[in-house]
């Protein structure tokens, strides 16, 4: 199985650390309590025990899930209103006195408050971003504005994973073409977002265009001709080393932000590199052999992809989540 | 033989202890947030209107636990104990509630209601005595 076949693959990992999530468990012990309509205070409670024990991804998973149960808790109340009815209409025990029937909980007098649970849920995605976010935003908006803090966070964790794991990966990279059949995912609101600071539609075609760190000078083409590379390679390929752009382009040092088209040269470079020129390079196989080789920066290259994915899912599903919101709230002003 | 640790902690309990307990809710002493405390209250009140009192009692346990100087609890929790028709249980507790909060207009009422119903439940459980002894004396 490649590497980008197990990107899609993420049920059976979510099952794993959703196991090793204590935030899981607080969310499950609040549910077995609360009827099932009221789920979204269960994930509410795990997703602040995941945010208080420090486990960030547990945290904006549950907050995920919270979302997603928000519709479910305001159908309910419609329901519950109309069993309310019709369980005065069967008849209690005792009389009804209205002195003696207690108040709406006054803090909870009115309806579930959208804008106060997005708030919270909106609260817990800052402390993950560690950034605060601008009054003025709306939740969709200051969710993507997020992102990236959200994403540059769960790359230093999946550097920390890969480090530690014992995990065997088979992945190999035969050709590029066989990777650039591959279908980059375009729905996600990340990936649309950065499409542009990476050259998504970069004209590589297997030459690396950026040049190689200073240990493998000789490698480098001097001159690259990205616009025409089938029409003239030999040139390129005749004068290496002759050319003064040879001379006058040595292999700079990064600087953190990393040009469209860079190649996965060595783990240093990687880690510093952006999650769209990560991903850009993978999809067009732009991985050097000395790293394709290695068995450890493979690994780490799969969990920054994974990382990546999981990201892309997450706000994918906030996002759906924040729509169904939406919708919920249309239909009920329609009814 | 059945251990009994609730009179053996409070035994242990000095008088500064309590008072500190008195003064102070777990709500502030475990920094329970207010939101998870509506989220109780509002399950609470939605349970109570399905009907589903015992469940609603468990809960109002923890919330009076969680904060005992709140008088909604106290409402909420009388009210139940009424539905199941434990009135005396419901007017100690309303007492309870208005120790804390003496001008609480809610919880005075209760206890008016409360107190008038049982009153009539005594009136009523006096005249079925009275009729039970009026047909032994005819018979």
């Amino acid at each position: 199985m490649g590497m980008l076949d197990s990107i899609g693959n993420l049920g059976g990992l979510g099952q794993i650390t959703k196991m090793l999530d204590a935030g899981n468990w607080v969310k499950q012990a609040v549910n077995s309590v609360l009827p099932k309509n009221m789920a979204v205070v269960g994930d509410a409670a795990g997703a602040l025990f995941d945010l208080k024990t420090g486990n960030v991804f547990g945290a904006a998973q549950l907050a995920m899930d919270g979302l997603k149960d928000l519709p479910q808790a305001t159908k309910s109340q419609q329901q519950q209103t109309k069993e309310a009815s019709a369980g005065a209409a069967q008849g209690q025990p005792m009389p009804t006195n209205p002195a003696l029937e207690p108040s709406p909980p006054p803090s909870a007098a009115k309806p579930l408050d959208f804008g106060k649970l997005s708030e919270l849920f909106n609260q817990i995605l800052e402390m993950l971003g560690k950034k605060p976010a601008a009054p003025s935003t709306g939740m969709p908006g200051a969710l993507l504005a997020h992102s990236d803090e959200i994403v540059k966070g769960m790359r230093e964790k999946a550097a920390e994973r890969a480090a530690s794991t014992t995990t065997t990966t088979t992945t190999t990279f035969t050709s590029a073409s066989g990777l650039e059949r591959t279908n980059p995912r375009t729905n996600d609101g990340v990936s649309q977002r950065r499409g542009t600071d990476a050259g998504e539609r970069s004209s590589w075609v297997g030459t690396p265009t950026t040049p190689a760190p200073a240990s493998t000078p000789t490698r480098t083409p001097a001159t690259t001709t990205p616009s025409s590379p089938a029409s003239s390679p030999a040139p390129a390929a005749s004068t290496p080393a002759s050319t003064p752009a040879a001379s006058s382009a040595p292999a700079a040092p990064f600087n953190g932000a990393p040009a469209a088209g860079e190649t996965i040269s060595s783990l240093a470079q990687f880690n510093s590199m952006s999650d769209s020129a990560v991903r850009d390079a993978v999809i067009h196989g732009r991985i050097s052999p000395e790293i394709a080789k290695d068995q450890t920066a493979m690994m780490a290259i799969q969990q920054r992809m994974n990382a990546i994915s999981e990201m892309n899912n997450l706000m994918t599903n906030m996002m759906r989540a924040l729509h169904d919101m939406q919708m919920a709230v249309v239909q009920n002003i329609r009814i | 033989m059945p251990a009994q640790p609730e009179p053996q902690l409070s035994a242990q309990l000095s008088t500064t202890a309590r008072k500190f307990l008195e003064e102070n809710t777990m709500r502030s002493i475990f920094g329970i947030p207010e939101e998870a405390l509506d989220a109780v209250m509002a399950t609470a009140y939605h349970l109570y209107q399905a009907g589903r009192y015992p469940e609603v009692e468990v809960l109002c346990l923890g919330l009076v636990a969680a904060d005992h100087k709140y008088w909604w609890s106290y409402s909420l929790y009388a009210a139940t104990l009424r539905k199941l028709g434990r009135l005396r249980e419901a007017v100690e507790l309303v007492d309870k509630g208005l120790a804390y909060e003496p001008d609480e207009p809610k919880l005075l009422l209760m206890r008016s209601e409360l107190r008038e119903e049982i009153a009539r439940e005594a009136n009523a459980a006096d005249k079925a005595d009275d009729n039970n002894n009026d047909s032994h004396a005819a018979a």
